[in-house]
């Protein structure tokens, strides 16, 4: 795996590249944003890290200049940008995800690994959490190697639930996932299915709860116990 | 907007028009009355000839003279006022109360169809001859010693109304009426330009003033007044600049200090450093975020949907809590509950909220987000609580809160106030009916 770190400060950089090198990432590091350019000419990339404030331009501008370039390479964004939008313009230029400085470096490559399991064309067709494989065309689910038997209503939860493992999957967007929009759909019926695969995962021990967040939607998350 | 009181340039240019109208009528009357008064003999002269054309007149049609028009200045001011009739003969037919006018013997006989004269003794006498009845010929002659009864100061009073009154009074109406819209219509330039300046609502989206026919003193004005939105918009444009170079000034060298603590965590202390870190740049984003607050204008046509901001927020913030075994939970109803908002303050403002909320929390407590159609969202911990008399003080800048684990620069909830303040509306801070407190963000503004 190739990932391109754009990053100005030198010791930060430094400490970034360390950190990916250790998890087995292949990286380059550029400097300023005429360096990623080079960069990105020379050789295809899994991942890119992009600062917003780099010397020589705005990353967000790079940004946008990357995606009209039909590039889908996921970009994670690392931003000291704050005031009171948390949420940085940008996600809205987009960057699939991005990350406040400072960041712990764990969460920096959980982040990483996270955007990897996403395939460019944003339709996953394979989805591997921990021991649980999911491959959402053939509404199959593994543990091990070994079928679950999920059906299919709980398999279309597990998919959308997982490629947004470990956050919190709004209602609207699971009833969008699994539900046409011609089918009439239950008032609980959500409900049923969750439940369903809560139970399901917790008999085969997956590694990962099914957590509801009354009102708003569910989670998949890893157990800890 | 207008200072009550003060007085509208409109109405203070109508004003003025019109008293200098007034004035120059009063003016010209005043003119005109002078005029005659200075040329008093000859008008003198005038009045009583015109005395005496009328009682002929009124003879002639077989009244008595004494009932003329005039005749009770004869019997009111006996000795003042005179007249007689005479035959052609030179027999006198008759004479006012106070007798024959003293002239009649100084009369050259047979008199002019019509003449006057004066004598310092008894002033201006006049005569004309009148055809009595059976077309024999008469004459009359009236005297006017002095002028109790006013007669000249009435006959100048009639030539002011005659020459000035009459002649002005379309004038001055005209002023009246096409006064006012006259003058708004000259000074329409300065409403454009007011109404203009009353658009601009942020410093962002200020445009400079567009009055392109306005008078050169208004001009002036106008050009002043977008120097000045010029040079307010480029301090605006520096500060928010300054804002983020300093986020980004701040934030980068923390991070990589964090980084290289982390990477090389043999040390003992490392751990606490990188908590002290952490504190540092949650102090540089809350300081940013405060600069940005005060600042914070929320364009008018910026509608926000409090019950998915209420979503999105409890979906953001519940994987964090549930690390620390804290649920969350939210209640929204089902419509859209619209305010006119800026997204991300909101955004901000609840998270600071949901934030001290599952700090406060016992050990498996709950927080809820409610969302209710009255424009309000509340954030409710089953925490302690907070004391009324110390609700008014955590919301101060720098005030320490207690709950939780007593971190914190004690801006959060100083930004919440003023974003809050921002929309029109407040935070509320009150007890849950079970313990516990209840922040809430209320807007009163109706969309």
């Amino acid at each position: 795996m190739r990932v391109l770190l754009t990053e100005d400060h030198p010791s930060l950089g430094d400490s970034i590249r360390n950190a990916l090198t250790k998890a087995g990432f292949t990286v380059d590091w550029a400097r300023c944003a005429a360096d990623a350019e080079d960069f990105r000419c020379m050789r295809p990339y899994d991942l890119c890290l992009l600062d917003l404030g780099l010397p020589d331009a705005d990353g967000l501008d790079l940004l946008e200049r990357w995606r009209r370039g039909e590039n889908t390479t996921p970009v994670l964004v690392l931003t000291a940008r704050g005031g009171l939008n948390d949420k940085v313009a940008g996600l809205d230029a987009g960057a699939d995800d991005y990350l406040v400085k400072p960041f712990a470096m764990e969460e920096l490559l959980a982040r990483c690994r996270a955007l990897l399991r996403r395939p460019a064309d944003r339709s996953p067709n394979r989805i591997t959490l921990g021991l649980l494989d999911i491959d959402p065309l053939c509404h199959e689910v593994s543990l091990n190697g070994l079928p679950l038997g999920l059906g299919r209503r709980e398999t279309q939860l597990l998919c959308a639930l997982a490629v947004r493992a470990g956050r919190v999957v709004t209602r609207d967007r699971l009833e969008a996932a699994m539900y046409s929009g011609d089918e009439a759909v239950g008032p609980n019926a959500l409900e049923v299915t969750a439940s369903r695969l809560r139970n399901a995962l917790a008999n085969a021990q997956a590694g990962f709860l099914v957590v509801a967040v009354r009102g708003v939607g569910y989670m998949l998350k890893e157990d800890m116990s | 907007m207008r200072k009550a009181g003060s007085w509208s340039i409109t109405r203070r240019l109508t004003a003025r028009l019109l008293l200098a109208t007034l004035l120059s009528t009063l003016l010209t009357g005043i003119v005109v009355a002078l005029h005659y008064g200075v040329d008093a003999d000859d008008l003198s002269q005038r009045k009583v000839l015109e005395l005496a054309e009328r009682l002929a007149a009124h003879a002639e049609n077989g009244f008595p003279v004494a009932e003329a028009a005039d005749g009770r200045i004869f019997s009111d001011h006996p000795e003042a006022y005179r007249w007689a009739l005479y035959s052609s003969a030179g027999d006198l037919l008759a004479a006012s109360v106070g007798g024959e006018p003293a002239s009649a013997s100084d009369m050259p006989w047979p008199p002019p169809p019509e003449w006057t004269s004066y004598s310092d003794m008894v002033g201006w006498t006049a005569g004309v001859r009148l055809a009595l009845a059976g077309g024999v010929t008469g004459y009359i002659i009236v005297e006017a010693r002095s002028d109790p009864a006013g007669l000249l100061a009435r006959l100048i009073a009639g030539e002011v109304l005659v020459h000035v009154v009459l002649p002005l009074a379309p004038f001055a109406l005209l002023v009246i009426l096409l006064g006012l819209p006259i003058v708004r219509q000259t000074l329409k330039p300065v409403e454009i330009a007011a109404q203009q300046a009353r658009a601009i609502r942020t410093m962002e989206s200020a445009s400079i003033l567009q009055v392109s026919d306005a008078p050169s003193e208004i001009q002036t004005l106008i050009v002043a007044l977008n120097g000045a939105i010029k040079r307010v918009k480029e301090a605006s444009n520096r500060e928010r600049e300054f804002v983020l170079d300093a986020a980004h000034a701040l934030r980068t060298p923390l991070a990589a200090l964090k980084a290289r603590l982390e990477t090389s965590a043999s040390h003992h202390l490392a751990g606490a450093l990188v908590k002290e870190i952490d504190e540092l740049s949650r102090l540089a984003g809350q300081l940013l975020a405060s600069a940005a607050a005060e600042r914070l204008v929320v364009a008018p046509d910026s509608r926000v949907d409090l019950g998915s901001v209420t979503r999105s927020i409890a979906a953001d913030m519940a994987p964090l809590a549930l690390e620390g075994g804290i649920e969350i939970e939210a209640q929204t109803p089902d419509g859209a509950i619209l305010v006119v908002a800026d997204p991300d303050a909101i955004a901000h403002a609840l998270r600071n909220l949901t934030d001290n909320a599952i700090k406060a929390s016992p050990p498996n407590g709950v927080v809820r987000l409610v969302a209710d159609s009255n424009r309000r969202v509340s954030v409710i911990d089953q925490g302690p609580g907070i004391a009324p008399a110390r609700r008014a003080e955590i919301v101060r800048r720098f005030s320490r809160q207690t709950f939780g684990d007593g971190q914190g620069a004690g801006l959060g909830l100083s930004i919440v106030s003023r974003i809050m303040k921002a929309h029109g509306g407040k935070l509320v801070i009150e007890d849950a009916p079970c313990g516990g407190a209840v922040f809430s963000l209320v807007f009163f503004k109706p969309t």
